[in-house]
C-alpha cells in the first residue's frame, strides 16, 4: 500500500493558504463563515416549512373536497369562528338543559300528584275499614314475629 | 363481580347552595352525553335542611352519585379532599355547587383523552353566567403557558386531573383557601407528562353575590393564598423570585433574582436617521445609545451599532465621540437590509445573549435588561420583549399576534389597562416579539439560522419568531418593563411584494390561528 499523497485540496495544503493570510483577513473569512452558516441554516428551515406549508394546503383541499371541516386557519378571524362554535353548542347546551329541566319538573309532578292519590286513598273510607278488618291479622302477626 | 372504575369522578363540594342554582348544577350532570361518570357529593353541613334531603334523593335515584355528609364544616379545602376519597374514576372533575357544565363536557374531554395517553391533566375555556343564567365573559384561554399560570389561575374551569397525580401531590392542602385549586394545579402541572387545553367553553362559571366570578374583591383572602401558591411552587422548582401585586390588578408579577449577571450583546442596526422626538430634532441612534447608557442599572452589556456606510456623517461622529469602551460602531456597505444587519452584529458578538434594539427606541427603566433577562433562566425560553410605547404612551406593541395576520397586539391601545383577563398586566407567552427590541438565546438563534436575509425590510422577526416556536421554544412578552417604540424610523417604509410572498410561503398556515393568544 502506498502512503497517501498530499492533494491541493488537503488539509495540509489549506492551511498552508491560511497562513499567508492577515489577521485581519483571517478574522473577515471567520465572519463571513459564520454568516454563511446562518443563510445556510434559514435556507434549510426555510424550505421544511415550504415543505410543511404545502402539505398543510393539500391535507385541506383534501379535507374540502371529501366535504369535511376547513381548518379554521383559512378564515378570516378564528375568533368569530370560536364564537360561532360557542353560540352553536350553547344553544344546544341551553335545549338539553332546558329539556332536562322539564323532565324533572314532569317527574316531580307525577310524583306530587301519586302523593295526593295516596294521601287520598288512607284518608278514604274503604282504607279505614280494610285496616280494621286486618287488626286481627296485625295483631297475629306481632305475636308470630315474638315467638 | 369485578368493580370496574368509571372514567370521571366529578368532584362536588356541596356548601348552601341556591336552591334554583344547584338544581341547575344537578340538571347539567344528568344531561351529560357522555355516561360513564360517577358523582362524589360531600355536603360541608349545609344549614339549609333540604339540602340533605335533595341528596338522598338524589343518591336513591342514581346509582352513580356518591353522598357524604360530614360532621362538622371543614371548609372547602377538607369538604374537597373528602370527595376525593370517595372517587374512584380514573380522572377527576371539579365542579362548584352553583355552575353548570356544558351537556358534551365529558364527552368532549374523554375524545381529547383518548387521542394522548399521556394527557394527565385538560382544561377548557369558560364564560360566566348570572343569576338569571345570562352568559357572559366568554374567556378563550390560551395553549398550556407557564410563565402565564403563575400570573393567573387561567385555566380554573374546567379542569380534569387525572386522579392518580392528584393524589400523588397530595389534594388539596389547608392554608390556600380560595386559591386551594390554583395550588392544587401548580403542583399537578410540575408532574404532568402533558396538559391539554380544549378550545371550548364546557364550563359556566356563576357570578353570584359573594362569589369571585362576580369580583375579584369579593374574596381577597384568595389573592392572598393565590401568592403565597406562587411563592411555594417558585421556591419547589428551584427558582429565585419575588412574587408581587401586578399594580393595582389580581395577578401575581414575578420578578426572578438573577443568579448571575450574563453578557448581553446590545445591536443596534441604523441608517443614523433624525427624528422629531417630543418636539426636539434627535439623531436616533445617538439618543438611543444614550438612553441606554444613562438608564441601564445592568452591569454586563456591550452595545453594537451597525451602521451603513451610508449614514448621516453626525451620527457616526456623535458615536464615536461617546467615550465608552462598551460601544463598538461596525460599518456595513451592503444594500439596505436589516436582517443581515442584525445577523452581522450578532456573529460579531459572544455574548450568551442578544438584544436587537431599533434605533428609534428609548430606554425608559433602569432595570429593563434584567427584567427581560429574567425570563431567560428557563432553558426553553428562548426570547423575550418588553411593552413598546409610542411617543403618546399608547401601546405600539404587546408582542405579536396572528389574528388574522401577524400584527402587533393592541398597537394604539391605552397602555395603562389591564386587557381582556389581563393581558396586557401580565407577563406571558406569545407568538412573537416586535423586532424593534426583542432579547435572545445566542444558541436558539444560530440554532435556527438567525434572522432570514429574504425579510431585508419586513417580517424578519415574524419569521424569526415562527422558526423558534417550531423548535419547541416559549417566547415572552412582558409589560414590567417599558421602551419607547417611535416606529418605522430605523428602515425605510414599506413592505417588499415578495416579502409578503415569501412569509405566505413559509408561514401562511399559522395565520389566523393563535393559540397563545386568542383574542382579537
Amino acid at each position: 500500500m502506498s502512503p497517501p499523497t498530499h492533494s491541493h485540496h488537503s488539509p495540509a495544503s489549506k492551511d498552508d493558504v491560511y497562513s499567508s493570510l492577515t489577521e485581519s483577513e483571517l478574522r473577515s473569512r471567520l465572519l463571513f463563515g459564520d454568516l454563511t452558516i446562518l443563510e445556510l441554516r434559514d435556507a434549510l428551515l426555510g424550505v421544511q416549512a415550504q415543505i410543511d406549508e404545502k402539505t398543510f394546503q393539500i391535507a385541506s383541499l383534501e379535507a374540502q373536497l371529501h366535504g369535511k371541516h376547513i381548518s379554521y386557519a383559512y378564515r378570516t378571524s378564528s375568533r368569530e369562528a370560536e364564537m360561532q362554535v360557542h353560540i352553536d353548542n350553547h344553544l344546544a347546551h341551553i335545549a338539553r338543559l332546558e329539556a332536562a329541566l322539564q323532565e324533572a319538573s314532569i317527574s316531580n309532578r307525577k310524583l306530587a300528584v301519586r302523593s295526593e292519590q295516596l294521601e287520598a286513598i288512607h284518608k278514604s273510607r274503604s282504607w279505614a275499614i280494610a285496616r280494621a278488618l286486618l287488626v286481627p291479622v296485625r295483631i297475629i302477626k306481632r305475636f308470630t314475629r315474638k315467638l | 363481580m369485578t368493580f370496574r372504575s368509571p372514567r370521571f369522578s366529578i368532584i362536588t363540594p356541596v356548601f348552601d347552595p341556591p336552591h334554583e342554582a344547584f338544581e341547575r348544577c344537578i340538571a347539567t350532570v344528568q344531561a351529560q352525553t357522555f355516561d360513564d361518570w360517577e358523582w362524589c357529593l360531600v355536603d360541608d353541613k349545609s344549614n339549609d335542611p333540604w339540602i340533605r334531603e335533595r341528596l338522598l334523593a338524589l343518591q336513591a335515584h342514581d346509582r352513580r352519585i356518591r353522598v357524604h355528609f360530614r360532621n362538622s364544616n371543614g371548609g372547602i379545602v377538607e369538604a374537597s379532599n373528602d370527595a376525593l376519597a370517595l372517587a374512584t374514576g380514573e380522572f377527576v372533575v371539579f365542579l362548584d355547587n352553583d355552575d353548570e357544565l356544558h351537556h358534551q363536557a365529558l364527552e368532549l374531554v374523554d375524545e381529547t383523552l383518548c387521542k394522548d395517553s399521556i394527557i394527565d391533566y385538560v382544561y377548557t375555556d369558560e364564560d360566566k353566567i348570572t343569576e338569571t343564567g345570562k352568559h357572559y365573559d366568554v374567556f378563550f384561554k390560551p395553549r398550556w403557558s407557564p410563565e402565564r399560570f403563575l400570573a393567573q389561575n387561567y385555566c380554573s374551569h374546567l379542569s380534569v386531573i387525572r386522579r392518580s397525580l392528584v393524589d400523588t401531590v397530595g389534594r388539596f392542602r389547608a392554608g390556600f383557601d380560595g386559591s386551594q385549586d390554583y395550588d392544587l394545579f401548580l403542583r399537578v402541572a410540575e408532574h404532568a407528562r402533558k396538559i391539554a387545553h380544549i378550545p371550548q367553553v364546557l364550563y359556566h362559571w356563576r357570578a353570584l353575590a359573594g362569589s369571585t366570578a362576580k369580583d375579584h374583591d369579593e374574596k381577597p383572602y384568595a389573592f392572598v393564598a393565590a401568592m403565597k401558591a406562587v411563592r411555594e411552587a417558585l421556591m419547589r422548582r428551584g427558582v429565585q423570585a419575588d412574587v408581587e401585586q401586578a399594580g393595582e390588578y389580581p395577578f401575581q408579577k414575578v420578578v426572578r433574582r438573577l443568579t448571575y449577571h450574563p453578557r448581553i450583546s446590545i445591536v443596534i442596526p441604523t441608517c443614523g436617521t433624525m427624528k422629531n422626538i417630543f418636539g426636539e430634532h434627535h439623531c436616533l441612534v445617538l439618543n438611543c445609545v444614550r438612553s441606554i447608557l444613562d438608564r441601564s442599572s445592568y452591569p454586563n452589556y456591550e452595545i453594537i451599532v451597525v451602521a451603513d456606510t451610508v449614514s448621516s456623517p453626525e451620527s457616526l461622529q456623535g458615536l464615536h465621540s461617546i467615550d465608552d469602551q462598551r460601544i463598538r460602531v461596525v460599518d456595513y456597505d451592503q444594500p439596505f437590509n436589516f436582517s443581515a444587519k442584525c445577523n452581522l452584529g450578532a456573529v460579531l458578538s459572544e455574548s450568551e445573549f442578544v438584544l436587537f434594539l431599533n434605533d428609534d427606541t428609548m430606554i425608559i427603566d433602569n432595570d429593563w435588561l434584567e427584567v427581560l433577562v429574567g425570563y431567560m433562566e428557563d432553558s426553553d425560553v428562548a426570547m423575550a420583549g418588553p411593552m413598546l410605547l409610542l411617543e403618546n404612551h399608547h401601546i405600539q406593541s404587546a408582542g405579536h399576534a396572528n389574528n388574522p395576520t401577524p400584527h402587533n397586539f393592541r398597537n394604539g391601545f391605552a397602555s395603562d389597562s389591564p386587557g381582556e383577563f389581563g393581558v396586557l398586566a401580565i407577563a406571558r407567552e406569545c407568538e412573537g416579539i416586535t423586532g424593534a427590541c426583542m432579547l435572545v438565546r445566542r444558541s436558539s438563534f444560530n440554532e435556527v439560522g438567525g434572522m432570514s436575509t429574504i425579510f431585508p425590510k419586513a417580517f424578519n422577526d415574524v419569521d424569526l419568531c415562527y422558526k423558534l416556536l417550531e423548535h419547541g421554544y416559549r417566547i415572552i412578552w412582558t409589560p414590567y418593563t417599558r421602551l419607547f417604540h417611535f416606529e418605522t424610523a430605523s428602515r425605510p417604509d414599506g413592505v417588499e411584494p415578495t416579502e409578503v410572498e415569501l412569509l405566505d410561503q413559509r408561514w401562511r398556515r399559522k395565520f389566523g390561528v393563535d393559540e397563545l393568544c386568542r383574542l382579537q
